[in-house]
């Protein structure tokens, strides 16, 4: 029994969407900390 | 197979840009580090940016770019997401971040949290299988560094890990936490772009139809559902995660420096955020077959992926998403160790009176001793990353119910956790030698967790936690 084709590039998709979206609220959270001075 | 992509002097070039920028960065850092907790806990005021990028980045590890694509292409598709599920350690964890920081507000390491709760004896057995992880760690990180540059460039093995490991350990000491920390958020940033545009231009150059198609002919047990081994690793990677997060002081000691508040939030946002990172790495080395690489070192899979698909350039880029990581896990692991060795070892069982002042110092200089020592382990380049890596999978996976039970529950005494450390581990070690890597961590969990479960049954410790609250000195 082996995966589908579909089941693998929702599997591939979903996860590069999720990629996608980590350095933009990474840096939205820095400019966040930055701006209310807790950064450290 | 000689595969170089980069010369041996763009390597050069490169290490040498990296190292004064990190080493600077780290100086430019180091310069606000007043005092211990300073050095060791980055102020213990830690915001959410910061704090959410340093465990996603210290998570990241060249094992998650390099032994995610070597196990996924050994394993298939379970592989790949049983690396990635991984990512529950940091998810778990972020309730007990919160707890452990409640408890002991003053606290150092993790050692400071076994010794208090469960006496000596669970202690120095948790600290040898905690040294035994760490260097572990920092041994495969090492050679990581040296293969990478080996594989892409052609640089001597010893000479690029010599080079990275410098590098690494040079801004650590300069910087403590504090440059540990910000180095990592910049790293976090460079290795998801770096992921994302290699997952990209896999998808679109070779495309997933063409790679299913080719291994569903040549290689369908890399797209089997039902492949018993890869599904054991599944579930000992679940168990091996969660047991590398619970017990590590580098996940402590974060714990303990992030601003009250900030703990539990960072670990469940560097979580989800890991948990599609190994799906992307894993399946550019899906494509490996259908491209006609199959490296000699599967560890290698990955980098030579890309290095295939995006050229010369790609394969400086490469470099850097793979340096990057590296870097991120290695200057957390030097630091989280340093606080070990001085604070449990030096002033808990040489030094009981050292001074504040007299631990930073000597904090830096441990750090400075383990480079050497992880140095010296790696010369002889004995195994691959991804064995070695699961090979402590029998030690630490015997510490996640002590450590779970023992933030949680009053009863838990210290008699029962040092048999399940250390017949945890047997065990593990014994599955590890008769079936195979990808039982260890399974095998050492369970153990523990009957051991833990009569322990509870039969003997009630009705443990103060109050007492961890101004960290008990050894007596």
């Amino acid at each position: 029994m082996i995966i589908s084709l579909e089941a693998l590039e929702t599997l591939v998709l979903v996860a590069m969407g999720v990629t996608c979206l980590s350095p933009i609220i990474l840096i939205i959270l820095l400019i966040r900390d930055w701006l209310k001075e807790e950064l450290w | 197979m000689d595969y170089n992509p980069i010369s041996i002097n763009t390597a050069l070039i490169l290490l040498v840009i990296f190292g004064i920028v990190w080493i600077f960065f780290g100086w430019w850092l180091g310069r606000k580090n007043k005092t211990l907790d300073d050095f060791m806990l980055a102020g213990r005021n830690v915001g959410l940016a910061f704090a959410g990028a340093t465990a996603m980045a210290t998570w990241i590890t060249s094992n998650t770019t390099l032994v995610a694509p070597q196990l996924t292409y050994e394993l298939g598709i379970w592989g790949m997401v049983g690396y990635s599920l991984a990512a529950l350690g940091l998810i778990l964890f972020a309730p007990m971040a919160k707890r452990i920081k409640e408890l002991m507000p003053e606290g150092y390491t993790c050692g400071d949290f076994i010794r208090v709760r469960y006496g000596k004896p669970a202690w120095i057995a948790f600290l040898i299988v905690s040294f035994c992880y760490a260097m572990g760690w920092l041994v495969s990180l090492g050679m990581a560094g040296g293969v990478l540059l080996d594989t892409l460039s052609g640089l001597n093995y010893k000479v690029g890990m010599t080079v990275i490991l410098a590098i690494c350990v040079s801004y650590t000491l300069l910087g403590g936490l504090r440059a540990v920390i910000a180095t990592d958020y910049v790293q976090t940033i460079i290795i998801i772009v770096g992921v994302l545009i290699i997952g990209f231009v896999c998808y679109q150059s070779v495309g997933l139809e063409s790679v299913y198609e080719f291994n569903k002919e040549k290689h369908p047990e890399l797209l089997s559902l039902l492949f018993p081994a890869a599904m054991m690793f599944l579930f000992n990677n679940i168990f091996f995660g969660i047991g590398e997060i619970f017990h590590s002081n580098v996940w402590w000691s974060r714990a303990l420096a992030f601003r009250p508040g900030i703990g539990k939030k960072a670990y469940l946002l560097s979580g989800f955020l890991w948990l599609p990172i190994p799906i992307v790495t894993g399946f550019v080395a899906l494509a490996a077959p259908s491209l006609g690489l199959y490296p000699d070192s599967s560890d290698m899979v990955g980098p030579m992926v890309a290095a295939k698909l995006l050229g010369d350039i790609g394969a400086i880029f490469v470099f850097i998403v793979v340096f990057s990581a590296l870097a991120s896990s290695l200057d957390s692991l030097l630091a989280a160790t340093s606080d070990l060795v001085t604070r449990d070892i030096y002033n808990g069982l040489i030094d009981k009176a050292a001074s504040k002042e007299k631990l930073h110092k000597l904090s830096k200089l441990v750090i400075l001793g383990l480079g050497v020592v992880t140095w010296i382990l790696c010369l002889p380049k004995i195994t691959t990353l991804g064995a070695l890596l699961n090979f402590t999978g029998a030690f630490v996976a015997s510490t996640i119910w002590p450590i779970v039970l023992g933030l949680y529950q009053r009863r838990m005494s210290g008699n029962f956790v040092t048999a399940a450390f250390v017949l945890g581990t047997t065990c593990g070690l014994i599955g590890y030698h008769m079936i195979g890597f990808y039982v260890a961590a399974l095998f050492s969990c369970i153990t523990s967790f009957v051991i833990c479960m009569v322990g509870l049954i039969v003997k009630d410790d009705k443990f103060d936690w109050q007492r961890l609250k101004h960290m008990e000195k050894m007596q």
